[in-house]
């Protein structure tokens, strides 16, 4: 390990050689790295035997990142490149440990998690009867006023029918990390009002949990409260678990849930060995999972963790460090918000050392700015045409975007303006497409005889460039598709269509592809697994849409035996929702390779996505006080402004009774509670995004936009102004 | 007191035995005895095909060839008298009794278990209906083979969990319960299922004197293959008759039990039936390349006992690797057009994989025929449903009695048209929606359909349409309303005329013997009328199989194509090919657990100590000991080659860590 230089911090956990370990580590530090080498030299050292090193991850392109990087490590020192240790993420782990002994948990061995459409179908079921059985309930939440028009009540009973759903599955996950059984229920709704939250979520729960056993089936909460359960119940299995890993190394421990935490305690509960590697800074999940970041704290101040914190970083400019330090301070001591004030830890990040081989980037000048723009469209249009100008100059570029629908807005804007980007996201719509057109033919296969739903295939997916085709739209329109499919012969083909358009090349490319949709209704008779495998094969899928398509066939065998009466039609409105559905696996498949700037590029990604990444230029884009709150007064997006002012958050409220009658009391009210919570969080994704930049970074925001009702003012963020203060005081500093 | 010499030939797989136990039949036969005298014992059909096919006699006599579930069936039919003068519990007498199919009394057993739900019973277990019903259904079975009370199923599966009570109490009085419920509805009204028929007749009619000597009297000669595949009920009907029997030949395949989890006790065959035996050791192996000698035994030493092997080298099996499954199979499908490339024939080639799926045999059959080369999939017995005749059937049958309420999917009734009509899918969804407009669904008549839609349908396709629609409602005005009758009408009189009508002949008719085995155990059982014949319409959209005709099983021993097989099927076939490529071997379901969330076939067995507790070591031996027995048969049954395919990610894309890939990869060589 001579050659290895390891910087301060990171040589104190490479001499980690057991115990409790915690290490809080700042963007850039290297964590990955330094969990490598530590892995490395322990297997060298064969610290690990007779068992093995487990490193439990977040992300799947996390897991490929260490096994290649511990791998390069072993071979280099003449040893094996997989032996010794695993690398998986927890879900992952929480699998492996069920699948051992499902029975325990009276499970059956052919158990699939959900994927979250199907969770979501089904809790839609759920929600629907229930309010349908509880319409006087349902209602009495919603602020109803008396000048309302009938559209306006429409709207709102529409917008909290929408939303029930994302409130009760919160809740179930809640319910599920809180350890409430469904036998436990009438427990708990004893006492109650009618018109509670709690009520309606705990009710929804039973009926959602009742389903899914009686189906075999497990959600993705469970995988873990299940392998909890399972190494508690079976001493064996913990034992040979426990025998198996001699050493867990946890990466973004500051993601970690209560049950996590739990998991991985029992894990190494003999051994004794635990190193978790976190950055509470970065903790942006936890209003919208189970995540905690308050837990890898308390590990680290717990009697007899060791704490070994590596605050070095080489990532990004020292302006950009001071930036995302001046950030932390400031947030300390003058965060509007009192209660927000420990949303950052005091843990600054310091630049490598003057003869560090892998110095800080060290641009020219001052290269950090902001924008303000009237509109949010004129924001999004000088972002694209800023980064635009960027792709010359043989940079990594990224413009982070706060969410989805503002994504589709800048991709819009960006195809328009010509400029070529890439979407990071785990399924991109160009992958997409191909599960799509799946999707699509499937369903044509069931209405054949449909001539819209053939023009929509045929536009969208087979042959696009017919979409400016208006002849030949206009023909395929009116004409009656079997004269076109199957004349009675060919002079009834030249009867049926123009000659114009039979001897163009849309329209003999139209009858190839007519040929090939031939060949799959005729096939539509075989199972159905073989026909998706057959028309994946036809469209020529590559290598990871083929393992999407192989995925769907082999589910499609299992949703026929849940489904018996289910044909194409069904199969095809399930796999519509693709993005959604293969979610997990797209994510392996795609992201198993880890994710890769090209210089020149113009990534598009949300923020929550870029952590882990790093490019040379980064552009904060909406920086408004909706998406980033500073004070208890801004609005909310988890708000739901259709509901009566005490149940505007309703996930919150619920939460916030089920405390109570768990005996865990708030001081806040529970909106209050959840806005403390989102601010800084929000206030954590800020400092996430300002420190993906290496080297440029652009604040950006606007003071109105567009929406269906008309133009909407907003204010820009007071981080924001406090940002640009403090950009604009260096540059006069620097005379720039 | 044992007379006749009983001869007991043990060698490992491939050794030889069968062949041993064929001329022994041949010499009795030569030597004058008649084949009625000798009961041939096989484990299943298809080596009771290979003996029908591999035995002359000099002339014709039926051979008394049966496994021993089939001859306890016999049995029981022709002695039921007997039994039921022994059983005073059954609630009516009856003239024979009634033998359920596997799909029957899986449905019987799933209406009770959904009753008991619906009341809020097994709220803890996470699994449908079909499944618990199935893991029910073996308990019993097990139960009876192991000669065990079946009222005492809940209390010995409670009882494995020792001090440490994983599990309460409860759900196993709760499946105990459903049990019962579902004996009274069936064995008490003489309504058997297979583990029924072993339990009547091992505890009731074998132990009746006057049977035992008529039993002895007619089977002077005994032969029984696989003897360590045997259940302690068998084992015990063998002992009976070894007592007086004039000669017997035994086998006993020392590598081990296949089927340990449906009941067979090679320890109890050990204890019991060895020490009456001349043992003869075959030391040869004919079905094995010499370079594997000793090597499947290794390889399960080190599975089973962690050993380390004895040799520097077990390089003989190659190793493919790759990431995600799909790239798996991609190389699977290259390697094996490689050796086909490389002149190895396809019928010396054989895919053998954990769990037979539509995707692998999907993605070899594409690869292949890009190559000029077949696939045949032995392993999968394919949906009955999924055949285009009985969705037509099953369809017609639906729309011919509305009274059963049905479910018709427009899209089956969309394949049926197009299927009796021979039209094509776009016309005949014209005519599937005339047909929907009307619920319950009703063919109309040509005048009251859409002049548009008849136009385009065209004349041709109009006039069968209407033939077919006076025939069906001929059929409905004619006063018979079962779907048995229906069956053989509308294949009798309409489908045997279309193009593939004989072809799909058998199939039909395994379905039409299913329906009159399903009416008849519903008649039996007390119901009558509407619901029977919907559940079981819905039995067979659930998935019901086809059953294997003789003709495929012979089809499928003598393939000449690269087949797609399950271990166990390779070696029920008894194949024996050069080259044997081990797919998924990273999955766990090549070591799969036996153990389910309601069942635990291994505690129902005599040798199994009741005060003992199920623990993670007892669970993890008897995995590894299957999966260590059955790579070494798989070896022992390769004459050349062995190839194992891995992927990092199973196929619902977690990391896999199975038994068997873990293994070898310290033991092979990659390639």
């Amino acid at each position: 390990m001579a050659d290895i230089r390891l910087r301060p911090g990171q040589k104190e956990v490479c001499d980690y050689r057991g115990g409790f370990l915690g290490v809080p580590s700042v963007p850039g530090a290297g964590k990955t790295f330094t969990l490598a080498v530590l892995t490395a030299n322990l297997i060298k050292e064969e610290r690990h035997l007779p068992g093995k090193i487990l490193i439990v991850t977040y992300m799947n392109s996390a897991v490929t990142n260490f096994k290649m990087r511990i791998g390069d490590l072993l071979e280099e020192k003449g040893l094996p490149r997989n032996k010794g240790f695993e690398v998986m993420t927890l879900h992952s782990l929480a699998m492996k440990i069920i699948k051992e002994k499902p029975e325990v948990l009276l499970l059956t061995d052919e158990f699939i998690p959900l994927d979250e459409i199907e969770q979501n179908r089904i809790l839609q079921r759920e929600t629907s009867q229930w309010i349908e059985e509880n319409d006087a309930v349902f209602k009495s939440f919603i602020a109803f006023n008396e000048k309302d028009k009938s559209f306006q009540v429409k709207s709102k009973i529409d917008q909290w029918t929408k939303k029930i759903n994302n409130v009760c599955k919160e809740m179930i996950s809640y319910f599920k990390c809180k350890g409430i059984d469904i036998h436990r229920v009438p427990d708990l709704l004893k006492g109650l009002p009618q018109h509670s939250l709690l009520r309606m979520t705990l009710d929804v729960y039973e009926k959602y949990e009742r389903y899914l056993r009686h189906m075999g089936m497990i959600d993705f909460d469970d995988l873990i409260v299940k392998s909890i359960d399972l190494l508690k119940i079976d001493d064996g299995l913990r034992e040979r678990f426990q025998e198996k890993y001699t050493y867990i190394f946890e990466d973004e421990a500051q993601d970690s849930s209560i049950l996590q935490e739990e998991l991985l305690r029992i894990l190494s509960e003999k051994s004794g060995n635990l190193a978790r590697v976190g950055d509470s800074n970065q903790s942006i999940m936890s209003t919208f999972t189970v995540s905690d970041p308050k837990l890898f704290k308390r590990y680290c101040e717990q009697k007899g963790t060791q704490v070994s914190k590596i605050l070095v970083s080489s990532r990004n400019s020292k302006d950009i460090i001071d930036t995302a330090n001046y950030l932390v301070e400031w947030s300390q001591e003058l965060h509007p918000t009192e209660l927000c004030r420990d949303s950052l830890e005091p843990q600054l990040i310091s630049p490598v050392g003057g003869d560090d081989p892998f110095p800080n980037p060290k641009p020219q000048v001052y290269t950090i700015g902001k924008i303000l723009a009237k509109t949010r469209r004129e924001e999004l249009l000088k972002i694209a045409k800023n980064a635009e100008k960027q792709r010359d100059k043989d940079k990594t570029i990224a413009v982070l975007i706060p969410n989805g629908y503002i994504m589709d807005e800048i991709k819009e804007i960006m195809d328009q303006q010509d400029i070529p980007y890439r979407e990071v996201s785990s399924f991109p719509k160009e992958r997409a497409r191909a599960t799509e057109a799946l999707g699509c033919i499937l369903d044509f296969i069931a209405h054949p005889d449909d001539q819209e739903k053939f023009i929509h295939l045929l536009t969208q997916y087979l042959q696009e460039e017919t979409k400016e085709d208006e002849e030949l739209l206009g023909f395929l329109g009116s004409c009656y598709l079997e004269n076109i499919f199957y004349p009675a012969d060919q002079d009834t083909l030249e009867r049926e269509v123009p000659r114009e358009i039979l001897s163009s090349p849309n329209g003999k490319q139209l009858l190839e592809n007519i040929e090939v949709l031939k060949r799959f209704m005729e096939a539509s008779t075989v199972e159905p697994e073989a026909l998706v495998l057959h028309i994946a094969e036809s469209l020529h899928f590559d290598e990871e849409q083929m393992a999407i398509a192989q995925k769907v066939a082999l589910d499609i065998q299992y949703m026929m035996q849940l489904n018996p009466n289910w044909r194409m039609a069904e199969l095809a409105a399930q796999l519509k929702y693709i993005r959604n559905t293969y979610n997990y696996f797209a994510n392996l498949v795609y992201e198993r390779n880890g994710f890769t700037a090209e210089p020149g590029t113009i990534n598009l990604i949300t923020y929550h996505k870029s952590k882990g990444l790093e490019f040379d230029t980064v552009y904060l884009t909406c920086m408004t006080s909706e998406e980033f709150p500073a004070k208890l007064e801004d609005k909310f997006r988890s708000d739901y402004w259709f509901l009566k002012h005490d149940y505007k958050n309703p996930t919150a409220v619920a939460k916030a009774e089920l405390d109570m009658r768990m005996g865990e009391a708030h001081a806040l009210s529970p909106i209050e509670k959840a806005r403390v919570d989102t601010i800084q969080e929000r206030l954590r994704l800020l400092y996430v995004g300002i420190t993906r930049a290496k080297e440029n970074l652009l604040f950006s925001c606007h003071e109105a936009y567009d929406s269906d009702f008309g133009r909407k003012n907003v204010t820009p963020s007071h981080y924001f102004h406090v940002l640009k203060n403090y950009i604009e005081e260096k540059r006069s500093n620097e005379g720039n | 007191m044992h007379a006749g010499k009983i001869t007991l030939y043990k060698g490992i797989t491939g050794s030889g035995k069968t062949t041993l136990l064929m001329n022994q039949y041949q010499r009795w036969m030569d030597q004058g005895v008649a084949s009625h005298q000798i009961l041939v014992l096989l484990r299943n059909r298809r080596q009771s095909q290979l003996w029908k096919e591999s035995i002359q006699p000099s002339y014709s006599a039926k051979l008394k060839l049966f496994s021993y579930f089939g001859f306890v069936q016999e049995e029981l039919r022709k002695y039921w008298p007997l039994v039921q003068q022994e059983i005073p519990w059954q609630e009516y007498q009856r003239l024979e009794p009634v033998f359920m199919t596997i799909e029957t009394s899986q449905s019987i057993m799933e209406q009770i278990v959904d009753e008991h739900r619906r009341r809020g019973k097994l709220l803890d277990v996470g699994a449908a209906q079909d499944r618990i019903a199935m893991e029910l259904i073996h308990n019993l079975s097990k139960a009876a083979m192991g000669s065990v009370a079946l009222d005492q199923i809940g209390e010995i599966l409670y009882g494995t969990q020792g001090e440490q009570g994983k599990i309460p109490p409860l759900v196993y009085r709760e499946i105990q319960e459903i049990c019962d419920q579902y004996m009274e509805e069936t064995l008490e009204k003489g309504v058997l299922d297979y583990g029924m028929t072993v339990y009547l007749y091992d505890r009731y009619l074998r132990n009746n004197k006057d049977y035992s000597a008529l039993l002895r009297k007619q089977n002077a000669f005994m032969i029984v293959d696989d003897l360590e595949e045997a259940v302690p009920a068998e084992a015990a009907l063998i002992l009976d008759l070894l007592e007086g029997a004039k000669g017997s030949a035994l086998t006993y395949n020392t590598d081990g039990e296949m089927t340990r989890a449906l009941g067979a006790c090679p320890e109890l065959i050990e204890e019991t039936i060895f020490p009456l035996c001349t043992q003869v050791e075959l030391k040869e192996c004919y079905t094995r390349g010499k370079h594997f000698k000793g090597m499947g035994g290794q390889i399960k030493n080190i599975i089973v006992f962690d050993k380390q092997p004895v040799e520097t080298a077990i390089g003989c099996i190659e190793l493919l690797e790759a990431e995600l499954r799909s790239e798996m199979l991609n190389r699977l499908g290259e390697k094996v057009l490689t050796l086909l490339q490389d002149g190895v024939k396809p019928r010396e080639i054989a895919v053998i994989c954990p769990v037979a799926d539509s995707v692998t045999e999907y993605t070899l059959r594409r690869q292949l025929e890009k190559g000029g080369y077949g696939v045949e999939s032995i392993a999968r017995n394919k949906r009955a449903i999924d055949q285009v005749y009985v969705k037509a059937l099953v369809t017609m049958a639906s729309i011919a009695h509305p009274q059963w309420d049905c479910y018709t999917n427009p899209e089956d009734l969309a394949v049926t048209i197009s299927v009796i009509l021979d039209i094509d899918p776009i016309r005949c969804h014209l005519l599937t929606k005339e047909i929907m407009k009307q619920r319950p669904y009703q063919l109309p008549p040509e005048q009251h359909i859409d002049e548009v839609v008849k136009r385009r349908i065209g004349q041709g396709p109009l006039k069968k349409y209407e033939s077919l629609r006076r025939w069906l409602n001929d059929y409905m005005t004619g006063g018979i309303y079962d779907i048995e009758y229906f069956f053989q009408k509308f294949f009798g009189e309409v489908l045997i005329f279309l193009p593939h009508g004989e072809k799909q002949g058998i199939v039909c008719k395994q379905l039409i013997d299913s329906a009159g085995n399903f009416r008849m155990v519903m008649a039996s059982l007390g119901n009558e009328g509407i619901d029977i014949n919907r559940r079981f319409i819905d039995a067979i959209k659930k998935g019901m199989k086809t059953g294997e005709s003789q003709e495929e099983i012979h089809h499928k021993r003598y393939c000449e194509d690269v087949i797609l097989v399950t271990p166990y099927t390779y070696l029920s076939f008894g194949y024996q090919r050069k080259v044997q490529i081990w797919s998924d071997v990273l999955s766990e379901e090549w070591a799969s657990s036996d153990v389910k969330a309601l069942t635990n076939p291994y505690v129902f067995s005599p040798k199994w100590n009741p005060s003992q507790p199920w623990n993670d070591d007892t669970g993890a031996y008897f995995r590894k000991r299957k999966l260590g027995i059955t790579v070494n048969r798989l070896i022992n049954r390769c004459g050349e080659r062995i190839i194992a395919a891995q992927s990092l990610y199973s196929k619902h894309g977690y990391e896999q860590e199975g038994l068997l890939g873990i293994e070898l990869q310290g033991t092979c060589s990659k390639k």
